[in-house]
């Protein structure tokens, strides 16, 4: 399931940061979600041909001992980071999901009372990402069940 | 020794294989701070080339390593802590070099008294250290006890005596050769004595826990199929081999080391020995590496070349980081921190007592541990990002590779492929034995940091990640915590190295959480924490001993706060803070107060804006409780604390008297004069955009110009401070952090010089024992101390404390500092001392707008540099006179320069100073104001004094208006100003003459310059206000004794001096004014061409007083004053032909003396003529003060053939006549005039001046007319001497003597005057004859104020105006200014003897008077010869030449009967009729036109002037009358005869004369004649 999602702004600047799991340690996420911020150079800055269109679904960006990161780029550099308990098993639902997550970013952002680049204090937002992260556990608990 | 701790070296490279181990271990007691210099100064010659070494390698028998590269190759040191050293390696029969092989015990002698002792016991320590081939004690600072005892021949004793820093490292530079030729020898011999026989095959890379079950499997398989025996035999002889082979790399002979590996390699193979054969192939990479190197490194210029690439790259990671440190480009394990790290490079210091859980050293080592684990040690800031890379560089001519050229040698070699292809098959190896993961990882490791440094971190990181990532995976299948924690450390670190700063930080925090489980001191976990708040590594300079050691702090604040493009994930606030927080509860946990502060600091500095106000108190009172625990030398901290933000705003300009001035040739300032001379660009002179342009380039020049301050003054900073905190920070002392060019900074000297709490820098002794804390260790360096000092004694720094509000508005502060000494200085920020701590806030641009922890709101601040020049003089002008008192620079603002002193106090706060520097600036342009009168003329003195401590050696003074162009000079040579001059005109000439002869003027020594000023008139414009500066421009001698004219006059050269400025605001008050000039005639009786002096009354006596005398002024009152010049109707201009006031009053013949009142209206313009009292007008007497003409008319009369004996025996010597014109009553003229005695008796006219003057001021004026120049007392006055109320008016009369006579300034040696133009025909231009006559004649005033001296009245001078002079000027005053060659004078001759009465010479005003004859102009009385009627009376008119050339003259003589024109206007004139011509009367100046015909100008005014009138008929040749005057003073005579027919005045002139030219050759030509015309009354 999905422990922590976070949202990245495009000069690395954390925009927005929710665990689903009860902890103590808000900050061992925070790093978690910082050092991804490394993957993803990785995979976009580093690896992209020339000329090639971007895929923005990224997908695994590394693995810790404890935890799964997984990532999304928008066009607009804008990191949606997915923090997983374990592999996910269908990284279609999970790409679904940070799509989804997008669309809920994009939302918020178009609201006229949001500055761009401030942090996202949304509560419709967070609303709508804990929906999106529920509905990813419940898709991934059905696809178990099977 | 220590037990087996781990088996993965921290640091580990592939230049790891090639590096002697030696251990540096402290004997007896060592300071941390003293035993980190030793240990810096010996990693500065770690690399030491075999070309040094060779000379004292002794080859006692024949080298094992045929193939040593003596000219190219080195020996690679890597000097290890005493902690690290006891550590033990699991994989010491792998990797032979792993072992310590030297040991350098290091004594401290002035801590050690008994050096024998000392001595002993480093043997007890070397003999811990089995391995090691070369054991040396070295003993520094010896004493001349430790001298004595060191003579007596101890083992192995090195001793460096005492000295500078660069000592030592000459010291350490003479004494590694040597060392490294030991080293050599013995790994010679051990190579030559090496057999089959002691290898061993049972060693821990050989046991299962190392090699896994795979491996045992693999071997058993192995053994089955082969002869046990032989297998062991090959295997002893490979590893035999590759033991070889690491010999014969560290001692630099790559090439037998590769054949001993391939050799090893083979049989390794052969025999199934997996982990020796990969152990042989990474040998043979390193090898490789080494041979590349080797032969990159030769020649001379290689040291050099590396040496300036790792310069280039320090500058550009200074560049980078914008504040000047090379800290940004850090390579390595970064700095000290990094060395007490488990995770830093095996020199680099071990991980100490925390990577272990043994005891950190072996109770029989004999030597103490560390009373403290491994200290942080600050680096010198002295030492040059140059210097700090060059600390491998060995000595001698061709040096090997270090920093980035290691690496460009190594990419331009092409042997990345080939190595890494080596290392990727021993990888293989490794993984064909299925253990080895230790093997592996490090494997990974090196090749990582391989690519790093070849490929850089961009184009390395996906290969390098891959091998990270690789060797992370294995990470957790390690068996040993310990390598667990190194290898998570190490990966961490060499991610850093590929730019994945993020990723290094997460693995930072998984290996704290592992240290915890490592070491329950919780030491170690405090050294991984503040690993991570360091920013990672260079991948071009990645061996920390290769750069100079710099505290975790330090290299954090060299990073631009929240720049994500230089510190990525600085921006992730809530991350770096969740780091410094753990690093603060490590810090805290392992009871370490210097990095517990240092956290804090972090803390409060970078992330206060997401704490709470109460959190910011728990730090703030953490700071506090780790400040009384920090040591003592700990106290002066080299980096940033906890704040505040400083800002440079500027630097306070120097008063102007202060700032030093660039004297270009000429005097002129060579910086502040320039700029302004570009024409326009455009078609119109003046363009504004242009000159907007100009203004806005030379603002930008002047901001960007270096400011200059010179030594021995006390400069002042401004400084803002801003406390970003929500609580209010107190400091008890800010001063500013100076760097000076000569290295070092005035950090603590700030402290030093300050008598502030900050404490005093102990002896370095002193830090024995006290660096306490788990790694820190704020103490100075290397050569920080010397760097120090050496600024200390350039700045004397005076702190000043302050309290700084929260909420991080700025607040102003003034630093004062003194610079001591000339040179380059940098202010690059604040020293802050509170609590005790002393730090260092670099300066900080503070955002306008933004809040200050807005993400990238802050950025550095340049540093400010600052160009010191030498002592300059320091003058003090004191500028005295009766009315004026200056001092200049002001008493007060002495204080300011404190010549040096060691700025004490500083207890001035923000307030205070600020305070200091209005009043430092108050003086300027306040000027003193001085109450001066127009015409005034004053002496003052100027007094320069030299109150500093150089002597003046050149010094100018100028006097200059605001404009800055120079004041008006007085005239030279008698000259006068003239009467319109506005303003002060300042005779410097004089104290510029003394100022030469005073220089060069010494310390403390005065010169005193007189000064002279005359006042002109208040300018219009400035409200009667005029500012004049004093500017003396003066600098010292030059030092190297050339003239000092040369140093600031000289062509091109320019000195470096002062300027002192002296301003005065003159107020100039109005005083008297001359409103009109007019010209009066005053006959004057002749006796035999002699003037007729009758006793008579001083005309001064007489007083032309207000209240009574020929004229009576007219007290206009001081409302009508202005006006009096006009419309008082007094005084006219004569140009207007309105002077209307007769002078004489129309009293009965001889009856009274007149006294004119001149209270005529101008509508009227008619005088009203008063009666005065006949008693009091009787006194009145007229004294007029004249010079007998010099037109020597005797003397031409005697020189005239024919002329009376009478008058040709009188002569005429030039003397000074007194003409006393008695008011006599009716028929006294008989005895005035004498003529009873025989003689020619004639008259004249005289010039007097009349001038109307007013007082205009609120003051009471004594005045009179005055010559010029002459006494400005009263002695000397020409006319009344008047005393003038405010508003009054007065007239004032003088004679007009020909100034060639009267001037008395042509006796004292004055330059001539010129002669005045002349016009036509000779005569002279009115407009030359008035500037004569001003130039002659003046008003001098004396201010009544009371009792006062005589010589401290007021006086001055007031300049009559020529044009004024010249609209009136008359012919008589023209003659008497200028006198004509050629002169006539008509006489009446005696009668015949005992032919009947005589003629009488009378005063005939009274009979005019009663003719209603009107004598406009006329002074005194009208002398006429008296007739009777039928009487006939004899005439002379004499001529006479003056000139060079002869003269031919034809000239008529004519009557003139002056009442014919009486009836037409009696008794008042008419001003209508030309009567205003005073010639009328008998003038003296005739301007004959011949051609004319007409005597016009002779008698205007008088009808029927021919040949012969009515009532007076001429008999004899009275008309064109030939006549011939010799030159050269001759002269010529015509008699003719008068015969008086009707009673009536008349008037005998030439009415016509022309020349004839020469010889009488015809024609009639103009002529400029003056005559003397005589008056007949006729009765």
């Amino acid at each position: 399931m999905i422990v922590c999602a976070a949202v990245v702004g495009a000069q690395n600047n954390p925009l927005y940061l929710r665990t689903f799991i009860p902890t103590d340690d808000e900050a061992k996420f925070h790093c978690i979600v910082h050092c991804s911020l490394d993957a993803v150079e990785e995979k976009v800055l580093l690896r992209r041909a020339p000329g090639e269109v971007p895929e923005l679904y990224l997908g695994l960006l590394y693995p810790t001992e404890e935890y799964r990161v997984y990532g999304y780029i928008t066009n607009s550099h804008t990191k949606l980071i997915a923090v997983l308990d374990e592999f996910s098993p269908r990284e279609d639902l999970l790409a679904k999901a940070l799509k989804a997550m997008h669309a809920a970013f994009v939302d918020a952002t178009s609201c006229p009372f949001y500055s761009f680049g401030a942090p996202l204090t949304s509560r419709l937002f967070a609303e709508e990402v804990a929906t999106i992260v529920g509905g990813y556990s419940q898709a991934v608990a059905q696809l178990q069940q099977r | 020794m220590g037990s087996v701790t781990r088996t993965i070296d921290p640091g580990i490279s592939i230049f790891s294989a090639a590096e002697i181990r030696v251990a540096f271990v402290q004997i007896g007691p060592v300071p941390r701070d003293v035993y980190e210099e030793y240990l810096d100064a010996f990693n500065r010659h770690r690399h030491v080339p075999l070309s040094n070494v060779r000379e004292l390698h002794h080859e006692t028998v024949k080298t094992p390593f045929g193939h040593t590269p003596w000219k190219s190759g080195a020996l690679h040191l890597r000097f290890l802590p005493d902690d690290d050293a006891r550590r033990r390696t699991r994989v010491a029969d792998l990797h032979v070099q792993r072992t310590v092989l030297a040991v350098l015990g290091v004594v401290h002698c002035p801590l050690v008294e008994d050096l024998a002792a000392a001595h002993a016991e480093w043997g007890r320590v070397a003999r811990s250290f089995p391995d090691a081939l070369v054991a040396r004690c070295v003993a520094f600072a010896p004493g001349d006890a430790h001298l004595a005892a060191a003579a007596h021949g101890m083992r192995d004793l090195v001793v460096f005596p005492a000295g500078a820093p660069s000592h030592l490292d000459q010291h350490v530079e003479a004494f590694m050769p040597e060392f490294c030729a030991a080293l050599l020898a013995g790994t010679e011999g051990w190579v030559l004595n090496a057999g089959v026989a002691s290898v061993r095959l049972n060693t821990h890379v050989d046991s299962a826990e190392f090699t896994g079950s795979l491996a045992a499997v693999q071997e058993g398989l192995q053994r089955l199929n082969t002869n046990e025996e032989e297998l062991r035999e090959k295997k002893r002889w490979g590893r035999l081999q590759k033991t070889k082979g690491d010999l014969a790399l560290i001692s630099g002979s790559p090439k037998d080391a590769a054949d001993h590996y391939k050799s090893g390699l083979e049989l390794s193979k052969i025999a199934g020995d997996t982990v020796w054969a990969a152990a042989a192939l990474e040998g043979l990479a390193a090898a490789r590496v080494a041979d590349a190197l080797a032969a990159a490194g030769g020649g001379g210029g290689s040291l050099k070349r590396s040496l300036a690439l790792a310069a280039n790259a320090a500058a550009a990671a200074a560049a980078a980081t914008g504040a000047g440190s090379p800290v940004g480009s850090g390579g390595g394990a970064g700095g000290e921190a990094a060395a007490a790290s488990p995770s830093a490079r095996p020199g680099g210091g071990g991980g100490g007592d925390g990577a272990s859980p043994a005891p950190p050293a072996s109770p029989r080592a004999g030597a103490p541990p560390s009373p403290r684990p491994q200290s942080s040690a600050t680096p010198s800031p002295s030492r040059s990002p140059v210097k700090g890379a060059r600390g491998g560089g060995g000595g001698g001519g061709g040096g090997p590779l270090i920093g980035p050229a290691l690496w460009e040698a190594l990419a331009a070699a092409g042997v990345e492929e080939e190595v890494a292809e080596l290392l990727v098959e021993a990888r293989g190896w490794y993984r064909r034995k299925g253990g080895a993961l230790p093997l592996q990882i490090e494997n990974a490791l090196k090749h990582a940091r391989l690519l790093a440094g070849v490929r850089g971190a961009r184009d390395s990181r996906a290969a390098g990640l891959a091998l990270l990532g690789s060797a992370l995976e294995l990470v957790p299948q390690l068996t040993l915590l310990e390598d667990r924690l190194v290898a998570l450390v190490e990966v961490a670190q060499v991610m850093g190295l590929l730019g994945c700063g993020r990723k290094r930080q997460l693995l930072l925090w998984a290996a704290v959480d592992l240290s915890r489980a490592v070491d329950r001191s919780d030491t170690l976990a405090l050294r991984i924490a503040t690993r991570a708040l360091e920013p990672p590594d260079d991948a071009r300079a990645q061996d920390p001993d290769d750069l100079p050691r710099r505290h975790w702090s330090q290299r954090r604040a060299a990073v631009p706060l929240f720049d994500p493009t230089r510190s990525p994930g600085a921006a992730w606030q809530s991350v770096q803070l969740a780091a410094a927080e753990a690093a603060l509860a490590a810090a805290r946990q392992a009871n370490s107060p210097i990095e517990a502060w240092e956290a804090g600091a972090l803390i409060l500095r970078e992330h206060c804006a997401l704490l709470h106000p109460q959190y910011q108190q728990g730090l703030l009172d953490a700071l506090a409780a780790a400040a009384a625990r920090l040591p003592q030398r700990a106290l002066l901290r080299r980096g940033p604390g906890p704040g505040p933000l400083a800002q440079l705003r500027r630097v306070t300009p120097p008063p102007p008297w202060l700032a030093p001035v660039h004297i270009s040739a000429g005097g002129g300032s060579g910086k502040q004069g320039g700029g302004s001379g570009e024409g326009s660009a455009g078609p119109f002179i003046f363009n504004p955009y242009e000159e907007k342009r100009q203004k806005g380039a030379a603002a930008a020049a002047a901001e960007s110009a270096v400011v200059e301050w010179v030594a021995g003054d006390q400069c002042r900073v401004e400084v803002a401070l801003a406390n970003p905190l929500a609580l209010p920070l107190r400091l008890d002392a800010v001063a500013l952090l100076v760097e000076h060019a000569d290295g070092g900074d005035a950090a603590a000297a700030g402290g030093a010089g300050s008598g502030a709490p900050s404490p005093d820098r102990p002896p370095r002794q002193r830090a024995s024992g006290e660096d306490g804390g788990g790694g820190g260790g704020g103490s100075a360096g290397g050569g920080g101390e010397p760097g120090a000092a050496a600024a200390a004694a350039a700045v004397s720094l005076s702190p000043v404390a302050v309290t700084l509000p929260a909420g991080g508005k700025p607040v102003r502060v003034v630093l004062p500092l003194t610079p001591l000494r000339p040179g380059e200085l940098r202010i690059t920020g604040v020293a802050v001392t509170a609590w005790g701590v002393t730090w260092r806030q670099p300066l900080t641009l503070l955002p306008r707008l933004a809040p200050l922890a807005a993400p990238g709101a802050l950025r550095a601040q340049p540093p400010q540099p600052v160009r010191v020049l030498p002592r300059l003089p320091m003058l003090r002008a004191t500028l005295s006179g009766p009315d004026v008192a200056v001092v200049q620079p002001p008493p007060d603002s002495e204080a300011g320069r404190s010549g040096g002193g060691a700025g004490g106090g500083g207890a001035g706060g923000a307030g205070g100073s600020a305070g200091g520097g209005a009043g430092a600036g108050g003086a300027l342009g306040k000027a003193a104001a001085v109450q001066v009168f127009e015409g005034q003329h004053l002496a003052w003195s100027l007094a320069l004094t030299n109150t500093g401590d150089q002597p003046v050696g050149f010094c100018t003074l100028a006097v200059l208006n605001p404009k800055g162009a120079p004041v008006r000079a007085l005239p030279q040579g008698g000259a006068q100003l003239p009467a319109s001059f506005a303003g002060v005109a300042v005779d410097a000439a004089a104290a510029e003459a003394a100022l030469r002869a005073a220089l060069p003027l010494p310390p403390r020594q005065s010169a005193s310059l007189p000064l002279a000023l005359v006042v002109g008139r208040p300018p219009a414009d400035s409200f009667e206000e005029v500012a004049v500066e004093l500017r003396i421009t003066y600098a010292p001698l030059p030092a190297d004794g050339a003239a000092v004219a040369d140093a600031a006059g000289g062509d091109g050269a320019e000195a470096v001096g002062r300027r002192l400025s002296v301003p005065l605001r003159l107020v100039i008050h109005p005083t008297l004014a001359v409103t009109a000039v007019r010209f009066l005639a005053l006959s004057v009786p002749l006796r035999d061409g002699r003037r007729f002096a009758p006793p008579g009354v001083n005309l001064r006596d007489a007083g032309l007083t207000r209240d009574g005398g020929l004229y009576r002024s007219t007290t206009s009152g001081r409302g009508s004053a202005a006006g009096g010049a006009g419309a008082g109707g007094m005084v006219r201009n004569s140009s207007e032909g309105a002077l209307s006031a007769s002078p004489l009053s129309p009293s009965a013949l001889g009856a009274l003396a007149r006294q004119a009142s001149l209270a005529a209206s101008q509508q009227q313009h008619q005088a009203r003529l008063e009666r005065a009292e006949a008693q009091a007008a009787a006194q009145r007497q007229l004294w007029l003060e004249v010079e007998e003409q010099t037109r020597g008319d005797d003397a031409a009369a005697a020189a005239q053939p024919g002329a009376p004996a009478a008058a040709a025996a009188s002569g005429s010597p030039t003397r000074r006549g007194q003409l006393a014109g008695a008011a006599s009553a009716s028929g006294a003229a008989a005895a005035a005039a004498g003529s009873s005695e025989a003689a020619a008796l004639g008259s004249t006219l005289d010039s007097v001046v009349e001038a109307a003057v007013v007082n205009r001021s609120d003051r009471y004026f004594r005045t009179w007319l005055a010559r010029l120049p002459g006494r400005p007392g009263a002695e000397g006055a020409e006319s009344a001497v008047v005393v003038l109320e405010p508003g009054d008016t007065a007239r004032l009369l003088a004679p007009m003597l020909p100034p060639d006579t009267a001037a008395p300034a042509a006796a004292a040696g004055a330059p001539p005057r010129r002669p005045p133009a002349v016009g036509a025909h000779g005569a002279p231009e009115r407009m030359a004859c008035a500037e004569r006559l001003v130039e002659a004649l003046g008003l001098r005033w004396e201010m009544i104020t009371g009792d006062v001296a005589p010589d401290r009245l007021q006086r001055g001078l007031v300049r009559l105006a020529p044009v004024d002079a010249a609209h009136s000027l008359t012919p008589a005053a023209v003659s008497a200014l200028c006198p004509s060659q050629l002169h006539v004078r008509i006489v009446a001759l005696p009668p015949p003897a005992a032919t009947g009465p005589g003629p009488e010479l009378v005063d005939a005003t009274a009979a005019a008077q009663a003719l209603g004859v009107r004598l406009s102009g006329v002074v005194g009385q009208l002398w006429a010869v008296r007739l009777q009627v039928g009487q006939p009376l004899a005439l002379e008119v004499r001529l006479t030449n003056a000139g060079e050339a002869d003269e031919a003259l034809r000239l008529s003589i004519a009557v003139a009967d002056l009442t014919a024109g009486a009836g037409g206007a009696p008794g008042d004139g008419g001003a209508a009729r030309p009567s205003q011509d005073t010639g009328g009367a008998g003038g003296g100046a005739a301007a004959a036109a011949a051609a004319a015909g007409a005597g016009g100008e002779l008698v205007a005014g008088a009808a029927g002037f021919d040949g012969g009138d009515g009532g007076l008929l001429l008999t004899g040749a009275s008309s064109r009358v030939p006549l011939a005057v010799p030159g050269a003073g001759g002269g010529a005579a015509h008699r003719l005869t008068a015969l008086a027919l009707r009673p009536g005045l008349y008037q005998l002139a030439v009415a016509d004369v022309c020349s004839r030219g020469p010889q009488g050759a015809g024609g009639c030509a103009p002529l400029y004649v003056t005559q003397d015309r005589l008056c007949v009354l006729v009765v």
